[in-house]
């Protein structure tokens, strides 16, 4: 193991400090390492040395050297945390709200953005809560090409069952419930669409092309909006109860006022407004009519 | 992972944090590393090794333990930490995003420093984790968890037609895909049960104090187990109906040609499915069995008698 540390230290400070990409060569030279062994399992341990940083993290870019030989080079400022400017008082609000996640975040993840701010202070975490942090794993890909501005192609799958070929340029992502809405222009229908990405069927592919936001976009903004509309009705309701029929008063969308109430028969009943009323005695009808009821 | 990449991993962070406070504390710089001393102290001893001197004007590390306290001499090249991966830097702001979109008010200042980290660790702005809003009884139930107070819910559960009185000893409140949970011990069931908030219909926290406190360790995380109990239900759905598959987990689901899905779910709670084909007005149809079909029927004949007995009070023309 200390060998292997060693190993994967020394080559990330060699390709960090290089001012030009080295090839398999110069840094075998420069580092004494992958020379105990034929040259083909070599190799293929530096490969998979360079694999392993990859995958913590560390930008180890390829580029074509001038003899055909691949070479290798870590861009410092890809490398690097940028600046963060946090106070005390904020790494303290920030070490506070990290304290009440649970699971599926990784310490040092934090760690690495506190490494060069401010010393947070003592504080106690609000008690009584946990919360454990949103599944990304449908998100990732949809999310890189956001920042990298590709597109995305993927099969969405409707309600009925139809599925169809989307090619989409995504903007923006909202969790909501558990459920991650994406919004984006779709290239397939040339207007800006929103999917329910629990709908997308198989893997996401991202094309290698690059496309424009608009500058007046505001994707965010619209996805969040789509949970704030105000089409609440007041509905007056008959709750059956030990006594009697007890009046409540409710405050909710009208499809999920009379869908509560049609799932409460018989136990409920809207008495105002009427149109509420009706539409729940004709929602009962329709059900007694599919079971092969007759009514009235 | 292996123990190496742990190590390299940990390194990243550490020799740029040790830099920034030359002669800190090992315990210290264990926190800062989510680790502990050993594992620290063995890292740090690794370090010594490496390094690269030699004609490019490269150099070793020197770590120097002085009691306690670390100082390290000539690293290169690490003074900054590496940045958390894109995965690493979505979790940890989405998951900060929750905590803000709770504890805002509470926690001064998270706003502002979430879009500092946010714009730091290179998530995009139009990325972000809206939990449900939290109802009206999270205050009240945080203050009796903290309190250990006992608490009467009004609740409306899967099986239940309409609200329970439920007396309870709430252990935990948890956020779990944007959804609300209350981790409670249960008198009448006589053990640990979840609640969603958005199934709570009153809360009465009462002066008594809590006669099963929650035990130590970890609470599971809700998640529906099929039991005994369960009935299996077959429906058929009609397209305009499809909404009610994104309600039923864990359902099977065969889409036929013509839009009409059939589907089966397994249930602990009949009278939750029966539920849902009422809302579906006539777009699910209970295939089998027939007591799900029967109790569907006489739940609607029944309805429409409430119906004809309370007549609207304003009647529309």
């Amino acid at each position: 193991m200390s060998a292997k540390t060693e190993r994967l230290m020394n080559l990330t400070v060699a390709l960090l400090s290089s001012r030009r990409p080295m090839t398999f060569a110069e840094l075998r030279r420069r580092m004494g390492e992958w020379d105990d062994g034929a040259a083909e399992s070599m190799r293929r341990k530096f490969e998979r040395d360079k694999d392993e940083l990859r995958r913590l993290g560390v930008p180890i870019e390829t580029v074509e050297a001038a003899d055909g030989e691949m070479a290798y080079v870590i861009d410092a400022d890809e490398y690097s945390l940028p600046d963060i400017e946090l106070s005390v008082e904020q790494m303290t609000v920030l070490a506070v709200a990290f304290q009440l996640v649970e699971g599926g975040v990784d310490r040092l993840a934090f760690s690495r953005l506190a490494a060069m701010a401010p010393d947070p202070e003592e504080a106690t975490a609000p008690s009584g809560i946990t919360v454990l942090p949103p599944a990304i794993d449908p998100v990732q890909a949809l999310t890189e090409a956001i920042i990298d501005r590709h597109p995305v192609r993927f099969t969405h799958r409707k309600p009925t069952g139809e599925r169809t070929e989307r090619e989409v340029e995504p903007r923006a992502l909202l969790a909501r419930r558990g459920t991650w809405y994406l919004r984006g222009h779709d290239r397939t229908r040339d207007d800006v669409r929103v999917f329910r990405t629990d709908r997308i069927v198989g893997d996401v592919e991202v094309l290698d092309e690059s496309f424009e936001v608009p500058p007046d976009a505001d994707d965010a903004g619209a996805l969040a909006a789509l949970f704030e509309q105000a089409d609440d009705i007041d509905v007056r309701v008959l709750v059956r109860s030990s006594e009697g029929w007890e009046v409540e008063q409710r405050r909710d969308r009208w499809f999920r006022a009379t869908s509560r109430a049609l799932g409460a028969a018989p136990d409920e009943v809207i008495v105002d407004p009427a149109s509420a009323h009706d539409a729940v005695r004709e929602g009962l009808e329709a059900v007694l009519a599919v079971h092969g009821e007759v009514t009235e | 992972m292996s123990a190496a990449t742990d190590a390299v991993s940990r390194l990243l962070v550490l020799v740029p944090w040790l830099l920034e406070r030359p002669g800190a504390h090992v315990d210290e710089a264990a926190a800062a590393v989510a680790s502990d001393r050993a594992t620290v102290l063995d890292d740090l001893s690794l370090l010594n090794f490496c390094g690269l001197p030699g004609r490019l004007g490269g150099d070793l590390f020197e770590v120097e333990l002085v009691g306690d306290r670390i100082l390290l001499h000539l690293a290169p090249t690490f003074d900054r930490p590496l940045r958390p991966s894109r995965e690493e830097a979505l979790r940890l702001v989405l998951s900060l995003d929750h905590v803000a979109a709770v504890l805002g008010d509470e926690l001064h200042g998270l706003d502002d420093a979430l879009e500092a980290v946010r714009a730091a660790a290179g998530v995009p702005a139009g990325v972000r984790a809206a939990p449900e809003p939290a109802t009206a009884f999270l205050g009240p139930l945080r203050a009796a968890v903290t309190e250990q107070r006992r608490v009467h819910l009004s609740y409306r559960g899967r099986a239940d037609a309409s609200p329970r009185l439920r007396d309870v000893d709430p252990w935990e409140l948890l956020l779990q895909r944007g959804t609300w949970y209350l981790h409670a011990h249960d008198h009448e069931a006589g053990g640990l049960r979840t609640f969603r908030l958005d199934r709570v219909e009153e809360v009465t926290v009462t002066d008594e104090l809590v006669s099963v406190p929650r035990p130590d360790g970890g609470l599971p995380t809700p998640a529906y187990q099929p039991g005994p109990d369960d009935v299996t239900v077959t429906l058929t759905v009609h397209p305009r109906g499809h909404w009610v598959l994104d309600l039923l987990d864990d359902a099977e689901v065969d889409h036929g040609d013509d839009g009409v899905t059939t589907v089966t779910v397994s249930t602990d709670a009949p009278r939750w499915v029966v539920a849902l084909v009422l809302a579906a007005r006539g777009d699910v149809v209970v295939e089998s069995p027939a007591a799900v079909r029967q109790a569907v029927v006489d739940a609607a004949h029944a309805g429409l008698e409430a119906h004809r007995v309370n007549p609207p009070l304003h009647p529309e023309d």
